[in-house]
């Protein structure tokens, strides 16, 4: 009993997440999508609220979920789950965002102001808060390059996400690295 | 501190920071509940299990409507004719798909010599006993009963009514007693009794 149940979780554990939201279209039995959300559910009010504020987060983060769930049946998998969800969360916010009038197209030119605000952030002695403030004061589509990254998609996966070209995500990655290692005093030897 | 050090202390700082967010339960519960809502209904109770039971089921359905042995009942059949002694003779007979259906209930063939048996059977005192005798006729062993003529009883009925031994297996003179219920088929046969001699 115990052995079944066992092989039974592991067999969950290791099934991957386009093939669990493909079930979940097909069968629209909740428990799928309860695993994916135990999942990416933190991951995803992660870079919500990284990129907004603690109710935008929440209510993006439910009405993207929601999205997920009323379009379950049109999933294919022709990327990953996680690149998918990503996606339809960032379009959700930005069309909040342009909603609350709290949308400002912020690019990669303007990097000279944001990292001057930021240099007052390494009064602070404590490194972890000097990178939550840090990461709090980067230009919008420089954190979400950096975050995108840092959850583990690719490239190509950020590029589709935030529709732009691979070339300007790697920019923003490279904007947003350097802000963060200088603020951080990073960026010895290795620069 | 090198590029690449530098690197890995960013995801670790990155990693720290999102140690401290979680998504708020209140949205996990939002969202789970939204899903249970949007699942029809017919969706509830699909799954493997209920998938299976359900095409286990129409199998099931279509073996036994298209096997005769699980939807067909014994069919009782009477035919009459008249023998070169102007006797009304009934040959009694039912169709087995199978030894099992013995005990089922027999559906029986309504037809004018069916008709004409019953109509025989109306004219005597006792018509669930008819006292007969064990003769030949047309080569075969019959009961002759009086006032109705000669019955052949089929060796699927002598099965059907679990006797062991067949007519042809009798005595000729010996008497015999047809027992028979109110739609005049045959539900035992009892040898013995005193002999009938008609008039």
């Amino acid at each position: 009993m115990s052995f079944t149940l066992s092989v039974k979780s592991w067999l969950r554990f290791t099934e991957s997440n386009e093939s669990l939201m493909l079930k979940y279209g097909m069968t629209s039995e909740s428990k799928y999508l309860q695993i994916l959300v135990s999942r990416l559910g933190d991951d995803l009010y992660h870079f919500l609220l990284s990129q907004s504020d603690p109710d935008v987060a929440a209510d993006i983060c439910q009405a993207t979920w929601e999205k997920v769930i009323n379009n379950r049946r049109s999933y294919s998998e022709t990327g990953t789950f996680k690149s998918w969800i990503f996606k339809i969360a960032r379009f959700t916010l930005i069309d909040e965002l342009r909603r609350l009038q709290r949308w400002q197209f912020v690019e990669l030119e303007e990097q000279a102001d944001s990292a001057d605000s930021m240099s007052k952030v390494i009064a602070n002695n404590q490194l972890q808060l000097q990178f939550d403030e840090a990461l709090a004061k980067l230009p919008f589509l420089q954190r979400e390059a950096f975050i995108l990254q840092q959850e583990g998609l690719r490239l190509r996966e950020i590029a589709i996400i935030t529709a732009t070209e691979m070339e300007t995500v790697k920019s923003r990655l490279r904007y947003a690295k350097t802000n963060l290692k200088h603020l951080l005093q990073l960026h010895g030897e290795g620069e | 501190m090198t590029d690449k050090h530098s690197e890995q202390v960013l995801q670790d700082l990155y990693k720290q920071h999102k140690k401290t967010v979680s998504m708020p339960s209140s949205v996990r519960d939002n969202i789970v509940h939204h899903a249970k809502s949007k699942k029809p209904s017919m969706w509830r109770w699909f799954n493997w299990q209920s998938g299976f039971a359900v095409f286990a089921v129409v199998t099931l359905y279509g073996f036994v409507k298209n096997n005769p042995q699980y939807n067909e009942r014994p069919s009782y059949s009477v035919s009459q004719t008249i023998n070169e002694q102007n006797q009304n003779v009934f040959y009694h007979d039912v169709k087995l798909i199978n030894v099992d259906q013995r005990k089922r209930a027999v559906e029986i063939n309504k037809n004018a010599h069916y008709d004409a048996f019953l109509a025989s059977l109306q004219q005597l005192k006792n018509r669930k006993n008819l006292a007969g005798t064990v003769i030949a006729d047309n080569n075969k062993l019959a009961i002759e009963v009086c006032d109705i003529g000669v019955i052949h009883v089929s060796e699927q009925i002598m099965k059907q009514l679990g006797l062991r031994q067949p007519i042809s297996s009798y005595d000729l003179g010996q008497p015999i007693m047809l027992v028979v219920d109110n739609r005049g088929i045959i539900t035992n046969i009892v040898r013995g009794g005193s002999t009938q001699a008609c008039s």
